[in-house]
Formats: C-alpha cells, sequence, structure tokens
C-alpha cells in the first residue's frame, strides 16, 4: 500500500510562526480536511507541499521518498487548486487546458475522464474573462488534474459557488477518491466538510486532530 | 505549449493595443501640431538671426552690412551678427541661437570688383529653408540693381564721352563694360552657395521625425499593451514552476510573443512611415530593446493601475529626452552628450544612422546593454515574485 506522510513541515514570516512542526499522514482514498480561522496556515501548509512556496523545513514523504527534494516526482503526484483563479484570462477554456494537457490526453479526458466529470466541456470555446465564477473553478480543477495525480491539494475549491457548481466538483471528489486518490482540504466549508474522512485544526502553528458530527457551534468554539 | 499560449494571448490583444497606440499618437500629434503652430505665430513676429563669418574689416563689405542693419528695409526683419570662425557659427546654429550663417571668403569684395564670381556659402538647417529663400531673393534683388545700375553708368558714360567729343574712348571701354555686367549677371547664380547641415547626423527633417515618430510609437505601445499582458495572475506563473517551467522560461516564452506583437504593430506603422522592408528588418533591435523595457516595467509594477501611467511617463520622458519631440539639438549640451547613452537616444541614433548609412555598431551595443539588463532585472523579480 502507499503511503503519504507530512513530517515536521515548518514556516515562519519573520518572527511569525506559521506552521510549528505540522505532521499528519493521509491514507488511500481518503480526504483530510483541514480547518482553521483566517491566517492560521492552511493555505500557507497546501501551498508548501505544492511546491508553490518554500517550507523551512520538514518532509513531505510518498513511499519514504521526500517530495521536497524530489520537485519531477511531485509535479506529477500532486494537483493542486490554489485559493485564486490560475488561469489566463484572455484564453479559451481549450486554450487554457492545453497549458497543462497533451492533446490527446485532453480529448479523452474531456469525452470519459476527470474534465467530463467536471463538465468542463460546455464552455470549451468560451474565454475565461467571459467564464461565471463556477464556470472558473471547475476550469482550475480540471487543470490541477492533468496528469492524474495520486493526491490533491484543494484551498477552498467550492468557496462563493452554487450548488450545482459545487455538486460537479464533489463529484469529481467522490471518484477521484473511489480510484485511491487522496486529497487535503483546506476549508471553512460545512458541505466541504462531510466530504472528508478525517479533520484537523490548525491553530497556532499546531495540528490538532478534530472528530466533526455535523456540530457546527462546536466547531467554532475550538477554532 | 507556453509560448503558444502566449502568442495566443498576445494576438488577442494585437487590435485594441494597436488601436490605443494610434489613438495615443493621434492626440499627442495633435497637440504638438497645436504647440508648434503656437510657436510659429510667434516666430513670425521674431526677427531672422544671420551670423557672418568671414573678413568684414574690408571696408565695403562692412560698410555694406552696416547699411543693411540701419537703412534697408530687411532690418525689421534680419538681425546680423558677427561670428568669429565658422566653428562658432554651426555650434551657434545647431543650438538654434542663429536661423542661417553667412561664410563670406576671403577677398570676396576684391572679386567682386574684379568681376570674379567667388561664391558666398550660406548655411541653413533644413526646418529654416523659409530663410534661405528669403536670403536668395535679397540676393537677386541687389544683383537686379547691380545690373541696372551698370548699365545706367555705361549709357551716363557714353553721354559724357559723346558730350566730349571722346567718341573714340567708348568702344574699347564700353565692351569692357558690357562683358563684365555680361559676366555677372550669367555668372550671377554662382554668387552663393546653399548647404544644409541637416538636423541631427545629416538627418532630413522628414527623415528625422519619421525615425521620432517610429521609436515613439514603440514606446507608447507599452502603454495599450504590455499592462495587459503582465496581468496575470501569480498563482499562475507557480503552478507552471512547479511543472517545470522555470522564471526565466516563462519570462522568455512572454518576451518572444510581445517582442512579434510590438514588431508587427510596427509593421502596420511603417507603411504610414514608407519604410522600406530592409529598414523595418533593421528596426528589429528596437523592438527588442523597447519590449524588453516594457515587460521589465510591467513585471516591477504589475497592474495596469499604476504601470499604464508609469509606462507613458517613462515612454515620453524618455521620448523628449531622446529627441523624438524635438532635435536633442536645442537641448543644452550637457544633455546632448548623454543622450546617446539613453536607451531611446541610441534607438534614435540607430535609426537615424540607418537612414544615412552610417555604422550602428555602438548604438546596437547600448541597445544590447540596456535590453539584456531590463531581460535580466525582469527574470531576477519574476523569481522574486514566485518565491513570494
Amino acid at each position: 500500500m502507499e503511503t503519504m506522510e507530512i513530517v515536521d513541515v515548518r514556516k515562519k514570516y519573520r518572527r511569525n510562526v506559521v506552521l510549528d512542526g505540522v505532521s499528519l499522514s493521509v491514507g488511500e482514498g481518503s480526504c483530510v480536511g483541514i480547518l482553521g480561522g483566517n491566517g492560521s496556515g492552511k493555505s500557507t501548509l497546501l501551498s508548501i507541499l505544492a511546491g508553490v512556496r518554500h517550507g523551512d523545513g520538514g518532509k513531505f514523504l510518498w513511499q519514504q521518498e521526500d517530495l521536497f527534494s524530489n520537485t519531477k516526482l511531485r509535479a506529477s503526484l500532486v494537483g493542486y487548486v490554489p485559493q485564486g483563479i490560475p488561469l489566463l484570462e484572455e484564453l479559451t477554456a481549450w486554450d487554457n487546458l492545453r497549458l497543462w494537457y497533451e492533446k490527446p490526453v485532453l480529448e479523452r479526458e474531456l469525452e470519459d475522464g476527470a474534465l467530463a466529470i467536471l463538465g468542463v466541456k460546455e464552455f470549451l470555446k468560451t474565454p475565461v474573462y467571459k467564464m461565471s465564477g463556477g464556470m472558473k473553478k471547475r476550469l482550475s480543477v480540471g487543470c490541477a488534474v492533468n496528469g492524474n495525480p495520486r493526491i490533491l491539494l484543494l484551498d477552498e475549491p467550492t468557496a462563493a459557488l452554487d450548488l450545482i457548481c459545487r455538486e460537479r466538483i464533489y463529484s469529481y471528489l467522490r471518484e477521484f477518491k473511489a480510484q485511491g486518490g487522496r486529497i487535503l482540504l483546506a476549508t471553512h466549508d460545512v458541505q466541504e466538510l462531510e466530504l472528508c474522512d478525517s479533520w484537523y485544526i490548525l491553530k497556532k502553528g499546531a495540528l490538532i486532530p478534530y472528530r466533526y458530527d455535523g456540530n457546527v457551534r462546536h466547531l467554532v468554539g475550538r477554532l | 505549449m507556453y509560448v503558444v499560449a502566449q502568442f495566443k494571448r498576445a494576438s488577442k490583444l494585437f487590435p485594441a493595443a494597436l488601436a490605443g497606440t494610434v489613438i495615443l499618437m493621434l492626440c499627442l500629434g495633435a497637440l504638438a501640431f497645436g504647440f508648434l503652430q503656437a510657436d510659429a505665430g510667434q516666430d513670425r513676429k521674431q526677427m531672422v538671426k544671420i551670423g557672418m563669418v568671414g573678413n568684414m574689416e574690408d571696408s565695403y563689405l562692412g560698410f555694406g552690412i552696416r547699411a543693411l542693419q540701419s537703412l534697408d528695409s530687411s532690418r525689421f526683419a534680419i538681425e546680423f551678427r558677427q561670428e568669429d570662425s565658422e566653428e562658432t557659427a554651426r555650434r551657434a546654429l545647431k543650438r538654434g541661437e542663429i536661423s542661417a550663417y553667412v561664410l563670406i571668403p576671403n577677398g570676396f569684395m576684391e572679386s567682386w570688383v574684379r568681376g570674379d564670381n567667388v561664391p558666398v556659402t550660406y548655411v541653413t538647417s533644413p526646418d529654416a529653408t523659409g530663410i534661405g529663400s528669403m536670403v536668395m531673393e535679397e540676393l537677386v534683388e541687389v544683383i537686379s540693381v547691380l545690373v541696372t545700375e551698370s548699365q545706367h553708368a555705361i549709357y551716363s558714360a557714353q553721354r559724357i564721352w559723346s558730350s566730349e567729343g571722346r567718341q573714340d574712348w567708348y568702344g574699347e571701354a564700353e565692351e569692357r563694360f558690357y562683358l563684365r555686367v555680361l559676366d555677372l549677371v550669367l555668372g550671377r547664380k554662382g554668387i552663393y552657395r546653399l548647404e544644409l547641415t541637416g538636423v541631427s547626423n545629416g538627418l532630413s527633417i522628414t527623415e528625422y521625425y519619421a525615425c521620432g515618430a517610429a521609436i515613439l510609437f514603440l514606446l507608447f505601445f507599452g502603454v495599450a499593451a504590455s499592462p495587459c499582458l503582465a496581468s496575470c495572475d501569480v498563482a499562475v506563473y507557480r503552478l507552471l514552476r512547479v511543472k517545470g517551467l522555470s522564471a526565466w522560461k516563462q519570462f522568455l516564452a512572454e518576451y518572444i510573443s510581445y517582442t512579434v506583437l510590438l514588431w508587427g504593430c510596427y509593421l502596420v506603422m511603417a507603411l504610414f512611415l514608407s519604410h522600406t522592408f530592409g529598414r523595418i528588418f533593421c528596426m528589429l533591435p528596437v523592438v527588442m530593446l523597447v519590449a524588453a523595457m516594457q515587460l521589465c516595467v510591467c513585471e516591477w509594477i504589475p497592474g495596469p493601475v499604476v504601470g499604464a501611467p508609469v509606462q507613458f511617463l517613462g515612454a515620453a520622458g524618455l521620448g523628449y529626452l531622446s529627441g523624438c519631440f524635438y532635435p536633442v539639438t536645442f537641448f543644452p549640451e550637457k544633455v546632448q552628450m548623454a543622450v546617446p547613452f539613453l536607451p531611446a537616444g541610441a534607438a534614435m541614433r540607430y535609426a537615424g544612422n540607418l537612414a544615412t548609412g552610417r555604422c550602428v555598431w555602438w548604438e546596437l551595443a547600448i541597445m544590447g546593454v540596456y535590453g539584456t539588463g531590463s531581460f535580466f532585472l525582469a527574470v531576477l523579480r519574476r523569481k522574486h515574485r514566485l518565491a513570494g
């Protein structure tokens, strides 16, 4: 069985310690929810794991291989959806996807792959600047899952989206999990929490395990 | 694929950027035309200053000039001033202190007395050729007076000799008179020679402003286009880096596509400036320099809100200092010395030298330094942004 572990990840901005030795492991076909207040370091943790930011220390292990040092392996294993919209505004959905996909793979994915589940085909010829927020987010997820990654890092993927768009993304995430993928999800959203199998609260740089039972008031009290 | 994506972005920006730049250029052109018209009105009210180079100690010539300055009707329009040497006069002309200078050769008056036509050289810049024609008209007037008065002299002499009963004299004397006058009339075109110095590096005023317009077009293109090109979310750059596209590869792709876009737009502009294909091709180094500088500015000041005004001020400032609006000879000597070392100044000289067929290696080297410097500064900034 493949193992994925995050060991002692640290990060500080000047004197402000954001991540103080964060460690956790994610099992096959599971989704881990990272909860926390604004500025608690959720996005920082995901961006460090994705390689977008550099951490001050720690390891990101896949089968005992450190993905922080093996960037090629990380690029092939990890898909990352940041909070912003990492798309080229002037280009169409097709042109944006072509940045990440080879043409035959893209056509296949649009027919019966991840992109089909996300419903990207509906707005393939639409320039990004004309898309709704939901379309952009679905396209961002579509771009992130190129090359069939085994690990997905999602930073509030359905924030401010309508129910239909959410459902499209959730459908894909359920499918991803069913195929043995691992998801690390930074979120505030109750619906997203229900998608997770385990939960952690990130507070003062440390990860605290949490058992979410649908009681939002209790959760808010812990943040 | 990133290069292809950037080309697609550039091609989508092409029409809007071109239209924006043309509108900007038209507005600036109208503004400049308005100022020039106002200036021209001022000029008409000013006296034309003409430098005199030569031995003014000659009594006849000195008397003639003094007579012109104090008695002739031209004294309200023309002011003569003595220059020490031709070099001094040429510098004064370049600085715009005088509109022209007249080079009077040694022994000029003696040659006139002999009836020989030793030419006077009238030196002016192309923007003052109107003065040239004015002075030439004056010279023709002088000649006609000279011929008429000579004829009066001949007829008077005939009458005097007839009344004195010395008809035997005027056969030979009259023949000599006629020959002298004929010599002067036939050779009157040889009494002056017009020499045009050029506004800068021997360029005609049309060529000079064609170069200026081309450089300005490229500089102002950045106002309309480059902020849009650089307004991409930094998250895209970061993800591309994670996927193996380093900062310098990203920037190189953007640079190539932007340079091609800029060159394409210049091509359209060049058709209006009637540049030849060879000339358009040779302007590629200038396009590359401007593209690198504009993208560098966009990289350091991303977003059009602050970026576009900075591009505008940069373009206007560099264009002004580099002589795109006025010939650099209008500026103080120290500024003139610095202009060739400015990026747009080097580009102007490069374009000018191309037009006159002079060597361009020095200008190419300066542009290369600025272009490469801008490129590396931009890559450095991109790296910094990605690391952020």
